[in-house]
This record gives structure tokens, sequence and C-alpha cells, in this order.
């Protein structure tokens, strides 16, 4: 304990501060490869990082961020970037970037390698589920149907149809037989013949009350027959429209049969069935940026402190700073977008983390263009201090377009080749509740579709699409992140519907045709069956009217 | 021993984390202390400390508040394994194998 200093800890200690001088990169790059990809739920690779103490500026070389959804490709990329940070803050713990430069920012670039890191310690949920988005995906089919087979599953039906006539018709007849068998008869006559007889022998008195009773009984009968002539019109009537719906049975089933085989309608999704792959990708892209931002502005309530952590108490300050601020970030990158590349720069403010202890929300601005005359404008506020309340705009106007593919499908790719695209896409989220809707104009395009398959459909498709210039898409996405409810629509529909609608006008009406002709000789024993149980009925009128002068001759004849 | 203990003191620590984070919460909440809290967070040497971490702040009382007891019983304890202990330890195996190891011989020359 002699000497002052001991000179084996002062080498101990210069070792250790070289050893850190010489690390220190290393650790910045490790820590925020680290932390990034645990916040980001995917890889987030840096090439290297150079810190300068003196000038307090950190450099960041290559940084890649992962799209959790989309594990091939990058949410974004940049060369370099350099932050400008807070010196005195880092004492404080808090990470203050005051200037920041984003050089050469790539949205959705591909990667070489999976940027996924499922079954890792931190592996992330999506925050929000594409999957649960309800497109349509079947393109539909133009396939004739085998007749015999179709009505073999349908003699049952088509037999309970016709049967259900009969039995209406049958019942009719029943309550008709019963009513005729009521009518007076030759032993009603007899009898009225008798009472006159004995009337007659009868004084003037009692002869003239029985002759009123028995005006009276053959009146009750011509008015009986009179209520049933107007009956038998009515049921006539009903008659009539049970044979005209027996008659019209075959067509109506050969109709029915055609709408159960997808022969009718059901062509307004076609274009939302070729392209709905596609715009999930969309989807799943722009929701990776989406989901990034507000993770980094994450305003919920922070998860409970690991074992060894604990907890940090926040005080009031002079000035209230949070964990993490960039002040000013200003941006230029590259954004490819229908095989364009448009140049953009702009800048982004208060980005803080938490951001309730900032007094300012996160906002950005970006503009940019090609070098064929399109314009990218992209404008946000991510308000996360309270409750999540961002707004983000997106247009683009006339961007020229080298190629866009709208599906990649092998049952039908189509690509577009040439036009010019106007987007202007609205993103909101208002608490859990998100509002997308995109409204896309695509003007003199070059529309080229191919398919593997031979189907009627497709081809009909492809030429459809062959010869359209001008069409538009909207998408629009609302509801909560867990359960997205999806709306789409383009009026290339329109022109895909015709030219499919053709098509199965042409080939419906040859397969009605067949189907009738089938279905009118497999029920022609009941149909004319039910034509002999119509012609009962065209007798009854006979009947009745014979029935009628018979009482009326009778009662001339004996009173 | 500067890394053996560190070692053994934290895992002992660790064990005692609840109690800590309990006491340290306990205290940067307290109403009376608001004004003291505030006036050091709003310092940076302080802030660089990070006392307003709760285990570091609950563990630091725990620790200061251990240390006299702590410091009593080790005196006494101590005393008594000289007097009653120590000369049957070094007459032991291990004691006597570890004596003349090279890396306690080398710690007794850094002490000199």
């Amino acid at each position: 304990m002699k000497n002052w200093i001991r000179w084996w800890g002062l080498g101990a200690f210069i070792c250790i501060v070289l050893l850190w001088w010489l690390l220190i990169d290393v650790v910045i790059k490790f820590a925020l490869e680290t932390a990034g990809t645990e916040i980001n739920g995917a890889k987030v690779e840096l090439a290297s990082a150079d810190l300068q103490l003196m000038n307090a500026q950190l450099t960041l070389h290559q940084l890649q961020v992962s799209n959790p959804n989309v594990p091939m490709e990058n949410a974004f990329e940049s060369s370099m970037i350099d932050l400008e940070f807070d010196s005195l803050r880092l004492l404080r713990r808090q990470f203050v970037v005051n200037r920041m430069t984003i050089n050469d920012l790539k949205i959705n670039t591909p990667r070489a390698s999976s940027g996924a890191i499922g079954g890792r310690f931190f592996s992330k949920q999506k925050t929000f589920n594409s999957d649960n988005l309800k497109l349509a995906t079947a393109i539909p089919g133009l396939s004739l149907p085998d007749t015999d087979t179709l009505l073999a599953e349908e003699k049952q039906h088509l037999q309970n149809q016709v049967q259900e006539i009969s039995k209406n018709l049958q019942t009719l007849e029943d309550q008709w037989q019963k009513r005729i068998d009521e009518l007076p008869n030759d032993d009603d006559f007899k009898t009225y013949k008798q009472r006159w007889q004995i009337l007659k022998e009868k004084d003037w008195m009692e002869k003239l009350q029985g002759i009123r009773q028995l005006q009276k009984d053959i009146d009750h009968d011509l008015n009986t027959i009179s209520s049933l002539d107007k009956q038998l019109k009515k049921d006539l009537l009903t008659v009539q429209q049970q044979i005209h719906k027996a008659q019209q049975l075959p067509a109506k089933e050969a109709d029915r049969l055609l709408a159960k085989v997808g022969l009718s309608n059901g062509t307004r999704a076609i274009s939302e069935a070729i392209m709905s792959g596609q715009i999930k990708q969309w989807i799943q892209q722009a929701s990776g940026v989406s989901t990034l931002a507000n993770e980094t502005n994450n305003a919920s309530e922070p998860a409970p402190p690991a074992r060894g952590k604990g907890q940090w108490v926040h005080f009031n300050e002079t000035q209230t700073m949070p964990d993490a601020l960039i002040r000013n970030a200003n941006i230029n990158g590259q954004l490819a977008l229908a095989g364009q590349i448009i140049n953009f720069q702009g800048e982004a403010k208060n980005l803080s983390h938490p951001p309730q202890r900032w007094h300012q929300p996160a906002q950005f601005n970006l503009s940019g263009g090609t070098n064929k005359g399109g314009e990218l404008y992209a404008e946000g506020i991510l308000d996360h201090r309270h409750s999540v309340n961002d707004t983000i705009l997106f247009s683009v106007k006339n961007l020229p377009i080298n190629i866009i593919k709208l599906s990649k499908s092998q049952t039908l790719s189509l690509d577009m080749q040439g036009g010019l695209a106007n987007i202007q896409s609205n993103f909101s989220v208002k608490g859990s509740r998100i509002d997308w809707q995109t409204n896309s104009q695509f003007n003199q395009v070059d529309l080229k579709a191919s398919s593997q398959s031979s189907s009627k459909t497709n081809s009909i498709i492809i030429d459809a699409l062959s010869v359209i210039k001008d069409f538009s898409i909207s998408i629009g996405i609302s509801g909560t992140a867990e359960n997205p409810q999806l709306s789409f629509y383009s009026d290339m529909d329109k022109l895909l519907e015709g030219a499919l609608n053709n098509e199965i006008k042409k080939q419906s009406a040859g397969l009605k045709n067949k189907l009738q002709k089938k279905i009118t000789a497999e029920l022609a024993p009941q149909l004319q069956k039910l034509n002999e149980q119509s012609d009962y009925f065209s007798s009854l009128e006979n009947k009745l009217s014979n029935k009628q002068k018979e009482i009326e001759k009778f009662s001339k004849g004996v009173l | 021993m500067f890394i053996v203990s560190l070692g053994l003191f934290t895992v002992f620590a660790y064990l005692l984390d609840p109690l800590s984070d309990t006491i340290g919460l306990s205290l940067l909440h307290a109403p009376s202390l608001q004004a003291l809290w505030t006036s050091l967070y709003n310092n940076d040497l302080w802030r660089l400390l990070a006392f307003n971490n709760s285990l570091v702040l609950g563990s630091a009382v725990l620790a200061l508040a251990l240390s006299p007891p702590i410091f009593w019983a080790s005196c006494f304890v101590v005393t008594r394994y000289r007097q009653h202990i120590l000369s049957w330890v070094r007459k032991t195996h291990l004691a006597t194998w570890l004596k003349s190891g090279k890396l306690i011989a080398a710690y007794n020359r850094l002490g000199h």
C-alpha cells in the first residue's frame, strides 16, 4: 500500500478505454440491430456504425429494415444516415437528435435473404392481419355442364313440382265432385212433384202456403247453382293458372338450373379476382411501413417491467423531453413505383419515443418526381400523444407507367405496360379504427394479359383486357387491424362483364333450349295427366248449366 | 475477491429485486419527496446515476439500511472465525493447496 498509483491497475484501465474506443462502433451496430429487430419484428441490419464523440455525431452505413409482413423485402433501406445528437442529454439517458440526414432512402426494396425472425425469442405477431380481408379469388367459369347429369340430379325436384300442381287440382276436383253430388237430382224432382200433387188436394189457404214453400226450395236450388257458377269461374281461373304454371315449368326450371351452375350472373368481381394476390401484397407492403411508424410512435401503455430492469419514474422537467427524439430529419431517396424511379426529398419532424412526453406530434412531408414528368407528394401527421390519431396523404400525378404487375397468377397474369397513373390515397387511424381509401386512375394504358390455362373464360377476359385503354381502381379498407373490411371497385369490371355476358348468353341459350326439351319430355306423362284434370273443370260448366235449365224447366212445368 | 463478490451479490440482488423495486417505487411516489426528486431529476449528475429507476433507488436504500447491521454482524463473525476456526482451516488440504497455487501468489504480489 506504499505506492500511490498501482501501475497494473492503470494499465488495465487504459486497456479497457482502448478496447472501448476500438469496439464502440461494433457495440453500437450490435445494439441497434438487436433493439431495431425487437421493435420491428423482422431483421434490422447495419453494415457499420461510426461514432464521433467530439462532434457528437453518429453515422450509420447501409441500414436495412425488413418488412415483417413481406420478409423478402425491406420496408426501407438507406445508404447513409447522419445523426447530430445532443451529447449532454446522453447524461440524462436521453437520445436527442438535433439534425438527422437520411440519404438514399429506398422503400420496399427486394432482399437477398429473408428478414423473417420466426421462432426467435422476440418474433412478433403481425399487427395488421391482411389474411382476414375478404377478396374474390375465383374467376367465374364458362364450362357447360352435362344436361343428363344435371337432370338426373334434379329429377325428383321436377317431379315434386308437377305433383304439387296435380295435388292442388285434385283437391279442387274433389271439392267440386262433392258440390255436384249435393245438387238436386231425379229423386229430388220426384219429391217436388209429390209435394205438388198433395198440395193440389188441399184447401186454398194450405195450397198457397205449400206453393210458397215449394217455390222457395226451388229458388234455393237455383241460387245454389248460381253461386256455384260464380265459384266455378274463380276456380277455373285457378286451374288455368296452375296449368299455365305447369306449362311454364320446363322453361322456368331450365333457368333455375342455369343459375345453379353459375351461368346467369356473378361476373361482377372479375377484376378483384384477377388482382386479388397483388392487392394483398400491396396492402401488406403498405401495412409494413405503417406498422413500423406506429411501433416507433406507440402510444400504448408501457409493458410491465422485466425482472432486474426496474421502472423509470419521470418528474417535471424544465423542458420535458422523451427518451428519444429526432427534432428534424432531412430525407432524400428513391421510390420505385410502376417501374419508374421517383426521386424525392422532404423532411420529418418531432419523431419521439414515448410520444406522450413531447409536446408536438410527428409529421413529415415528401415531394418528388421522375425525369419524365410524374409527380409524387406525401404528407402525414402521426399524433400518438394522447390516443392514436394519424393522417397520411399520398398522391401521384401523371406518372408515366413503365410496368405494373397487376397479377402474377398462373391462371391469368396481367401487366400494365405504358400509360399514365394518377393515384390519390388517404390513410387515417383514429384509436383502433383504420380508414384507408385509394383511388387510382389509369389512362392510355397498354394491358398485357396471358394465361397458361386454355379456358374459354380466360381467352375472353384476355381479349377484353387488350382493348381497355382507361380504367380506375378504388380500394378501401376500414375497421380494425384485426378485422379489416375491404371494398374494391374497378370500372374494368363493366367491360369484362359485358364481354363475358355475351358469351354466357350465347352458351346458356343453347343449354336452356336443350334443358327445356329434356324437362318437357321427362314430365310429359304428368303434364298429360294435368291436362286431363283440367278437362274435368271444363265439363263442370256444362253440368251446372244443364242442371240449372233442368230445375227452371221443372219449375215452369210444375208451378 | 472483487469478481467473486460481484458475481455473488448480483445473484443476491436478483433475488431481492421485488423487494428493492417495491421500496424504490414507494420512495419515488412518496408525496413528501416529490420536490426532492424533481430537483434531482433536473440535475445531469443525478440523472446519470439513474436515481429515478425504482430498482436503482430501492437497491441503494436497502443496501444502506442493511450495511450497519451487516457490518457489526460481519465483525462479530470474522472475529469468532479467526479465534476458533481459522487455525483449523489453514491446516486443511484445500487451504494448503490454494496457498501453494500460482494464482494466490500472483494476487499477493499485486497487493504489495
